[in-house]
């Protein structure tokens, strides 16, 4: 009796039953037909943020009519003093600038600063140079010497604007400063600094 | 002494002999066959068959799985893996020519993207697809491949930026190719004159107005799907 009422107490609804269990076993079967019946492709692409990576590999200095320079280098700056200037003085360093191998390809630029007291710095060029210390500035990036295989000659391949510095890849700058003071005695006993910074950056596209 | 029932006897003994005697014979009289019906459930089966990623800051850069020769090895993948280093502005073509190797022609469906992107950038992505297909018939490309028209695959190039001043190759088509298709495309099923293969260009960039943040890893999963066109 207790069975019986029981089971009427707890009746099986066999429509909500139906309900549930075809929809499940349909679901089941599209789900099975699904992965059987396609075939997937798949390309994974991982990209990483590229990290413009240039260094200082070599510096020296191709031609000099002074007295005397200290010149030293590290991967990332050149340090070069001369402290006796004179009318005509001229020199002409040489710097290998290369592109590391975890790097992307860039563009390089340059910006000159010049400072008094080596700590504060103004942005500037050429023709300010000029004007405030008479020094005649000239530079260019090349990519070989040429066929001569010797620098500062007519056929230095230069590294034209646009063009791209590759990871593994190395570009020269050539840079010569001429004290041009003949008719300038003001500028005895003045000392100032000139920076050239090198900037890599990602290509335009 | 009881008297011998001979009727029962006799019902006894004539099924106690007829059923030893037509078992005999069942044995003896007869032959059987067989007919033994093998079932195997074919899958749906395409693969890449070759890629290209092209992109103007030189495509050696990009670091990718399989290359050319393990893919000729392999005959055909259903995965491929690239790694490079990128920048606001990069952009690289995916091309593939994807094969349907199985008995049952396919619908190719429109790429699906996914990203593991851990910096949120992906919104900084473009990308888009074109499709080639339906003007392939296997005989009449032009090249030895012979599966997909070479103008839409094989002469499709990217100047790289370092080379500029270099002269495009012969027939040069720059991504991507005219004549492109919706989706989904109609492959035949394989076979040495059936419509099997197709070709989808595939366009990747980062915005070039991209900000940061800095530095970032993405993984962007490119997924081609191929449903079986099945008889009602």
């Amino acid at each position: 009796m207790n069975y019986n009422s029981r089971r009427h107490q707890y009746p099986v609804n066999v429509r909500l039953l139906y309900a549930l269990l075809v929809p499940t076993l349909l679901i089941s079967m599209g789900s099975f037909a699904y992965a059987a019946w396609t075939s997937q492709v798949t390309t994974f692409a991982t990209l990483n943020a590229a990290d413009p990576d240039i260094e200082i590999l070599n510096c020296w200095v191709q031609q000099y009519n002074g007295q005397g320079y200290s010149l030293f280098f590290t991967t990332e700056t050149v340090t070069f003093s001369d402290l006796a200037l004179f009318p005509g003085w001229t020199i002409t360093i040489i710097t290998q600038i290369h592109n590391t191998a975890g790097s992307y390809a860039v563009e390089i630029n340059a910006t000159l600063y010049y400072s008094y007291d080596g700590i504060t710095w103004t942005q500037t060029n050429e023709t300010e140079l000029l004007t405030l210390f008479r020094i005649i500035y000239t530079d260019g990036f090349y990519w070989n010497p040429g066929t001569d295989g010797t620098w500062c000659t007519p056929d230095d391949e230069p590294f034209l604007p646009g063009d791209e510095l590759w990871p593994c890849e190395s570009v020269y700058k050539i840079e010569t400063l001429y004290f041009d003071a003949q008719d300038h005695p003001e500028l005895q006993d003045t000392q100032f600094h000139i920076m050239v910074k090198i900037t890599a950056t990602y290509p335009q596209t | 002494m009881k008297p011998i029932n001979l009727k029962l006897l006799t019902a006894i003994l004539i099924p106690m002999m007829l059923i030893p005697m037509a078992s005999f014979a069942y044995a003896h009289w007869t032959a059987s066959i067989y007919k033994i019906v093998k079932m195997h459930v074919r899958c749906v089966n395409v693969g890449i068959i070759t890629y290209k990623c092209l992109s103007p800051w030189d495509d050696k850069l990009i670091k990718r799985w399989p290359s050319d020769d393990e893919l000729n090895a392999m005959g055909a993948t259903t995965s491929i893996r690239i790694n490079t280093s990128i920048f606001p502005g990069w952009y690289v073509w995916f091309g593939f020519i994807i094969q349907n190797q199985g008995i049952y022609p396919t619908y190719i469906e429109a790429p699906t993207y996914s990203f593991t992107d851990p910096e949120g950038i992906q919104a900084w992505f473009n990308h888009q697809e074109y499709f080639y297909g339906q003007i392939i018939d296997g005989d009449s490309c032009g090249w030895p491949r012979e599966d997909v028209p070479q103008d839409v695959y094989a002469k499709v190039w990217v100047p790289s930026k370092k080379h500029l001043s270099q002269p495009p190759p012969p027939g040069a088509v720059l991504p991507p190719p005219p004549g492109n298709i919706p989706p989904p495309v109609y492959l035949e099923q394989y076979g040495p004159h059936t419509k099997n293969s197709m070709v989808l260009w595939a366009y990747l960039q980062l915005r070039e107005d991209y900000v940061g943040p800095y530095p970032f890893t993405i993984e962007i999963a490119l997924t081609i799907t191929a449903t079986a066109v099945l008889s009602p």
